[in-house]
């Protein structure tokens, strides 16, 4: 079966940061929409958090600069899904 | 966050308001935060140089420099063999990835040299990216492993070593390894593009692209002011051709140590080098991701006869 990647990813920033108890964030990341990552905050700490709960839950090598790249949920999902793709 | 260049670099450098982020901190907050095991990190961290504040870190440099300056001999009198040996590949029909396949194996027996044991890192070794910040956890905790393994190595050769001077060795192999890798591939790219003019030895050619400085105080940089606490990037590879030279070791009680090293590499590399006439052209290069040092993964380079 396909792994949900925009699943993990959203788990994950919801384990970091608590994002889907804010009504304004839960409602695009739960329905599919775009969503701007930098509204977050998330400070360097718990952009290493959300890394480390990304690469348990995708088994991938994730470096912090590639979550700096992609400031926006669906690019992030493409890019995590391209990576894992190529893995394959 | 500030970033400055030039003259004002320099002055950052070299001033007693400004000191180094206190990263053994920040990787303990880090080890708490995710639950993962750092620890040999921050024990590095803790034995460098670059790790320390005040009369510990007074302590360990002046160590250090007396180390480099006991092995200094052993490691000009084999040079030239390591040479020979690791340059090989550069002066032989054929096309190369220079990284691969001569400036990583000349660095790892250099540095062998210097440490005392065969150190027998590959490319891929991540024990000199303590300062790296972009890395995720997952490769944190492979250079973690890598030190843990390092530290056991060096415990087991020396353990007649003091602790100061375990910490020197380690310190060599941290802070030397990708600076000096970072360096000739900087300086080998200069030489091999047509028209280049030699192997020397300038500020554009630095491995270190970047120090990171913390004012202690509420001061001013000369451009502008600084508050207590605040990183101040120093840009060291800007180009800049009024800056002095001597910038390319940094400056101020943090400057690098390996200046005489490095001019005794450069000086044999060019000469072995320019004693062997053959046609070479870097038809290939890429830069490592990271941050902390400036280090090209891959120089493909085609060497006619």
């Amino acid at each position: 079966m396909t792994k949900d990647i925009r699943a993990s990813v959203v788990g994950a920033l919801d384990k970091c940061t608590g994002a889907l108890n804010v009504p304004d964030h839960a409602r695009p990341m739960l329905t599919g929409q775009d969503f701007d990552l930098t509204r977050l905050e998330m400070d360097s700490l718990t952009v290493m958090e959300f890394i480390l709960a990304l690469e348990t839950d995708l088994d991938l090598e994730i470096d912090a600069d590639e979550i700096d790249q992609q400031p926006t949920l669906n690019g992030l999902v493409a890019h995590l899904e391209a990576r894992l793709a190529a893995r394959v | 966050m500030t970033t400055v260049t030039g003259k004002t670099a320099q002055r950052v450098l070299k001033s007693a308001d400004f000191d180094l982020p206190p990263y053994p901190a920040i990787y303990q907050a880090l080890q708490e935060k995710l639950g993962v095991d750092l620890g040999a990190v921050v024990h590095t961290l803790r034995s460098i140089p670059l790790g320390q504040t005040g009369a510990e870190h007074a302590a360990q440099r002046a160590d250090m420099a007396r180390f480099i300056a006991e092995q200094r001999p052993a490691a000009i009198k084999a040079l030239p063999e390591i040479v020979a040996t690791c340059f090989a590949p550069m002066c032989r029909p054929g096309t190369i990835d220079l990284v691969t396949a001569v400036i990583v194996p000349f660095v790892d027996r250099l540095m062998s040299v210097y440490v005392g044991i065969d150190l027998g890192l590959g490319p891929d070794s991540l024990v000199s990216q303590v300062f790296s910040r972009k890395m995720g956890v997952a490769r944190r905790r492979k250079m973690n492993a890598e030190l843990v393994a390092l530290k056991a190595r060096l415990d087991r050769a020396f353990p007649q070593d003091p602790a100061l001077r375990r910490a020197t060795r380690l310190s060599m192999v941290v802070l030397g390894r990708d600076t000096l890798i970072g360096a000739l591939g900087h300086s080998l790219r200069t030489f091999l593009v047509p028209g280049g003019h030699g192997l020397t030895m300038n500020v554009a050619q630095s491995s270190v692209q970047v120090v990171h400085r913390q004012a202690i105080v509420n001061t001013h940089h000369g451009e502008g002011p600084v508050a207590s606490g605040e990183i101040v990037y120093c840009q060291l590879q800007n180009g800049d051709p009024d800056m002095d030279r001597a910038l390319f070791f940094g400056a101020g009680v943090h400057a690098c140590l390996g200046r005489a090293m490095t001019g005794d590499v450069f000086q044999v590399v060019e000469q072995h080098l320019a004693a062997q006439i053959v046609d070479r052209a870097l038809v290939a290069w890429n830069l490592r991701a990271g941050d902390s040092f400036s280090v090209y993964d891959e120089m493909i380079v085609k060497v006619g006869p």
